[in-house]
């Protein structure tokens, strides 16, 4: 453990992590680098290893090689000094059926070592407050609709103040109002100064929120970064309207700087990998091409996910 | 953390439940005995007596529920320790709090052991009062003959329902084990119960009397001997003995494997 460079602290790092059940990979040795203060988008389809991987990160579940440092702290061994200052859902919500809503708070933080009586009821009403379930609270949670369930799980880890909030697939279940919520609740909490950790299959779940991205594939780590690398891994495309699409295309494919070039029904599309559009357009004037109009397209995040994944969201494996 | 599991446990419906049909066991002893109103000898120890004396209507409810239902509660809230939490998904929530997994299994055995406790005294309680209310009550005869007075024979009796709900650690140290191996709480309970039915058996077969002495059964009836006089402790601190054993090796199972199995519920 050398010394790290302290321009960059990192929330969550992990390196070479792993984890076997058997013969079965599920993690297949991955290097996260949360910094802090980020919103990361943790993405990748169903079945990708995403809760495997947070519940190595939570001490839940032993790594089969590899390490992980949480706020600065190892995992496992000192999961006792980094935990308290984590909030978590970690594959949904869980509760006493039998207990309100309240009641299950109260338990959450009675159990906690260090956290006194004093002030619990404030604690418990505030994270009902934040999470909007207050009118609920003293509803068992045997009677909680999917939506409320999750919210009282958010609420949960809201608990306490936290410097990183690990929240896996939080909008399951909610309706699109409830989605809506729960974003800006993640971006309020960002302001704060609060890491937040968001793993998700729904890519504009994590297009709307997240500063980084991280995708995950069978095991794998495939792209990580800032999310506007991510979409800059993709070549911007150029897209003109012509009449002349044949001489165009073949304008286009003459010049350096262009890939793949494709024309039909009055579009030709060519993928920039260096050439700059107003050379285009230079070109395709001087070459005596009619040019309705001519624009680039900066290619989806989602279009990004496909190339480095080679599948769509929602791919069981 | 200790005062939120005793609350969860004992709030819970399921171990009212538990809780009163224990104490119905004494209650329906008693009230059939005085309905028909004649008690044959035989039958548990004690039931005989109660005609004589209602006190003995809480000895022989300890009996009675040393038969079944006092193994089969303490299986049930046992088995469900920890099964139970990861059943429900709250284990995970609970570590992460975090709340280290060493201090989670030692509440969740003391709130076992509180319960075996409280099992046993609501047989003996619920056996004085419906003695009480059935039968003349006043001094006690002992089974050596000699008589003690109504008040010492009180405080005997809720001295052995202590120790029957001692005798209850070692089977409630297994179920804490047996909970550990499972994230299903009714397999857990189911396990307990099939692991003290065999000890039970190995315990009546005369052919393993070499082992009877070793197995937590096998001074389970100590109790009784605290209604002689002069008491006889001998018996009882054999069971003491067995229970810390038993006890004391699936305790530590328990943490063995508690504290190094991955939380995948």
């Amino acid at each position: 453990m050398g010394p790290r460079p302290p321009a960059a602290p990192l929330a969550v790092e992990t390196s070479g992590l792993t984890k076997r059940f058997g013969r079965r990979t599920v993690v297949g040795g991955i290097d996260l680098a949360v910094p802090e203060g980020s919103v990361f988008g943790f993405l990748g389809p169903n079945g990708s290893g995403k809760t495997t991987t947070i519940r190595m990160l939570l001490g839940l579940a032993r790594p089969t090689g590899g390490r992980v440092r949480l706020l600065g702290h190892e995992i496992p061994g000192q999961a006792a000094a980094a935990l308290p200052q984590v909030g978590a859902m970690v594959e949904g919500p869980a509760f006493y059926p039998f207990l309100s809503g309240r009641d299950n708070l109260v338990r959450m933080d009675a159990v906690q070592k260090g956290a006194g009586a004093a002030g619990r009821g404030a604690r418990v009403d505030k994270a009902l407050q934040r999470v909007g379930l207050h009118f609920a609270a003293e509803k068992r949670y045997r009677a909680y609709s999917l939506g409320m369930r999750q919210r009282l799980g958010l609420a949960a880890a809201l608990l306490r103040p936290a410097r990183l909030l690990v929240l896996d697939e939080p909008t399951n279940g909610l309706d699109p109002q409830g989605m809506r919520e729960v974003r800006q609740l993640i971006r309020s909490l960002a302001t704060d100064g609060m890491t937040v950790f968001l793993s998700s299959h729904l890519l504009y779940e994590v297009e709307q929120v997240c500063t980084h991205v991280a995708v995950l594939s069978a095991g794998r780590v495939v792209a990580q970064g800032p999310i506007e690398g991510l979409r800059q891994t993709q070549a911007r495309v150029l897209r003109v309207e012509t009449p002349d699409e044949a001489l165009a295309a073949r304008v286009l494919e003459a010049m350096a700087g262009i890939g793949a070039t494709s024309a039909g029904a009055g579009v030709v599309r060519a993928d920039l990998v260096g050439a700059e559009p107003e050379d285009c357009t230079a070109a395709l004037v001087r070459a005596g091409v009619r040019v309705r109009s001519l624009t680039t397209e900066v290619p989806s995040l989602e279009d990004a996910f496909v190339a480095l994944t080679g599948e769509g969201f929602d791919v069981e494996e | 953390m200790w005062r939120s599991e005793l609350r969860l446990v004992f709030r819970r419906r399921r171990t009212l439940v538990l809780l009163a049909v224990l104490a119905a066991v004494p209650v329906l002893a008693a009230v059939a005995i005085r309905v028909s109103g004649s008690a044959s000898a035989g039958g548990p120890p004690f039931l005989a007596d109660i005609t004589h004396n209602g006190v003995f209507a809480a000895l022989a409810g300890l009996a009675l529920a040393l038969g079944f239902l006092l193994p089969l509660s303490v299986s049930v809230v046992a088995g469900d320790a920890i099964a139970g939490e990861a059943g429900l998904g709250t284990l995970r929530y609970l570590l992460v709090r975090p709340v280290g997994r060493t201090r989670l299994l030692a509440a969740k055995f003391g709130v076992v052991v509180v319960f075996c406790l409280v099992a046993a005294l609501m047989v003996a309680g619920a056996g004085l009062v419906i003695g009480a209310v059935l039968f003349p009550v006043g001094r006690v005869t002992t089974i050596s003959g000699f008589s003690i007075s109504l008040t010492t024979g009180v405080l005997r009796t809720l001295e052995a329902a202590g120790i029957v709900g001692v005798s209850m650690v070692g089977l409630a140290a297994i179920g804490l084990f047996i909970s550990t191996l499972t994230e299903a709480p009714l397999a857990a309970m189911a396990g307990t119960l099939v692991f003290w039915i065999a000890v039970q058996i190995a315990d009546s077969v005369p052919q393993l009397a070499s082992i009877h002495p070793v197995l937590f059964t096998d001074h389970w009836s100590s109790f009784v001997d605290l209604l002689r006089l002069p008491v006889g402790y001998s018996s009882v601190e054999a069971d003491l003995l067995l229970q810390g054993c038993w006890g004391l090796v699936f305790v530590l199972a328990a943490w063995a494997r508690f504290t190094t199995a991955d939380i995948l519920a």
